[in-house]
């Protein structure tokens, strides 16, 4: 949002936006820290100028509130809100009231959007190698925010599994561990199975757990992974 | 021919014997602190992740090669997993800070914590934590991948817990990395007698470097357990759902 002039004497800049971050925070997680700054420009020497500044979130709820009063040419006035871990998204709307001996200058809001991720399309999928008891299928995901793409990198993705729903093939280790996303929203999942127990006794075994990944905290996706001795499935 | 035949048998005892005193002592110094492991010189990560918390430590630690494991709360262990990994330099640069200067440096910054250097390697463990007293009498592996051998350990202390072997993995990357060749399996010996549960898991962390075990101490008004979890290199980690007693203070 950018400057309007207010009255003949006065003019203004308001702003809201993500700061701070090492890459474009429009995820709600840690590292997102909102700002919303407001200046005011007048004649030296001239009148008290005063401001209240608020951010209301997406439901309206004021999140943080400032004021600032100066005789000086030019009155800034910022405040800094964290972004919840996990939060919703929607707009963040930064108000300002600002007065000059008592007299409104500035009466307006700026926005700033927070598009969370939300679910997951699959881009690829295929076996990179499969034989018995030892095989890698990788599928690409790419993140998605409402009905469109969500593309932004540096997002830490969670990849948790609940315990095994049942372990027929004996598998000793589901290992796991997590990632960013690309600077298209994009991250790669490799599924591989080798020498599990089960499968020299039992080659039709299946071993299944329930995959949640997150992004910026924020859960996108929660299936049923099976592990079989030639083949792991999913939705 | 008797005679000959029994300074045969003594000749064949006295080989065995040698070869017996040879693995005893191989197994006995599996029992020691590791020779030099606290004068060990650290990166700069090692200590960037002593002032954050005992898992990244953990990480910071094993990813240097240092036999490391964690005996933690199962609510303390869930909070910090979550950041685990993060705020870390990239890139590692040796320093001169010692691994006992940093473990002392991490003592400071965390008082609710022990840090020290034993038989298993550097053991943190959460004060509030009484260190299981099991004993294991005897524990063989021999030529298995490092999660196979995990899994044989946790059967030696729950017998309950069937036979396990193999890896099932989820790996998340970027795909501009193009294929990822999940890493090879590391494959283990350990024959070990009259240890703790710790020394096994020690033993066999130090036989995959990069990889470190967590024990994680589930407490309830019915029941006290711990499960296993290992860290594997390249940021993968796997959680066991087997409860392993924690037997009574003798």
């Amino acid at each position: 949002m950018t400057s309007v002039a207010a009255a003949q004497s006065y003019s203004y800049d308001l702003v809201a936006d993500v700061e701070g971050d090492s890459y474009d925070a429009r995820v709600m997680n840690r590292m997102g820290t909102l700002t919303c700054r407001f200046d005011l420009y007048g004649t030296s020497g001239g009148p008290f100028l005063d401001a209240d500044l608020w951010l209301k979130d997406p439901s309206g709820g004021t999140v943080a509130s400032t004021y600032h009063g100066t005789y000086s040419a030019h009155l800034h006035v910022s405040l800094n809100y964290d972004l919840p871990d996990g939060g919703s998204g929607g707009n963040y709307t930064c108000m300002v009231f600002a007065t000059a001996s008592g007299q409104t200058v500035a009466n307006t809001s700026a926005q700033y959007l927070v598009a969370v991720p939300t679910s997951l399309t699959v881009v690829s999928d295929g076996y990179d190698y499969q034989s018995f008891n030892n095989y890698l299928r990788r599928r690409i995901y790419q993140t998605m925010t409402g009905g469109g793409y969500w593309q932004y990198s540096g997002a830490d993705i969670g990849d948790n599994y609940s315990g095994w729903i049942t372990n027929g093939c004996s598998i000793a280790s589901l290992q796991t561990g997590g990632g960013q996303t690309n600077s298209q929203g994009r991250f790669q999942d490799a599924y591989s199975l080798s020498g599990a127990a089960g499968c020299s006794s039992n080659p039709s075994c299946e071993s299944s757990a329930v995959q949640t990944i997150t992004i910026g905290g924020h859960q996108v996706l929660q299936h049923t992974v099976t592990w079989k001795c030639s083949q792991v499935d999913m939705p | 021919m008797t005679r000959s035949k029994d300074i045969a048998m003594n000749m064949i005892k006295v080989i065995v014997l040698s070869l017996v005193s040879v693995v005893v002592a191989n197994q006995a110094s599996a029992r020691q602190v590791p020779a030099g492991l606290s004068d060990r010189p650290v990166s700069n990560r090692v200590i960037a992740a002593v002032a954050q918390s005992p898992l990244q430590l953990v990480d910071a630690l094993k990813d240097e090669g240092i036999t490391v494991g964690l005996h933690i709360h199962e609510a303390r262990f869930r909070s910090l997993r979550v950041v685990a990994g993060a705020s870390l330099p990239a890139r590692a640069a040796k320093t001169t800070t010692t691994v006992a200067q940093a473990l002392a440096a991490f003592r400071a910054n965390h008082p609710g914590w022990s840090a020290e250097t034993t038989e298993a390697g550097v053991v943190l463990r959460d004060i509030g934590i009484q260190p299981r007293q099991d004993v294991v009498r005897d524990f063989s592996v021999t030529n298995i991948d490092v999660a196979s051998a995990f899994a044989a350990a946790e059967r030696a202390i729950n017998p309950a817990i069937p036979v396990r072997s193999g890896t099932a993995r989820s790996m998340i990357s970027d795909p501009d990395r193009g294929q990822t060749i999940p890493p090879a399996p590391t494959l283990v010996s350990v024959a070990l007698f009259n240890v703790s549960f710790e020394e096994i898991l020690g033993a066999i962390a130090a036989q995959a470097p990069g990889t470190a075990w967590v024990l994680v101490r589930h407490e309830s008004k019915e029941r006290t357990y711990d499960s296993l979890s290992v860290r594997y290199p390249e940021g993968l980690h796997a959680e066991s759902e087997w409860p392993l007693s924690v037997p009574l203070k003798r």
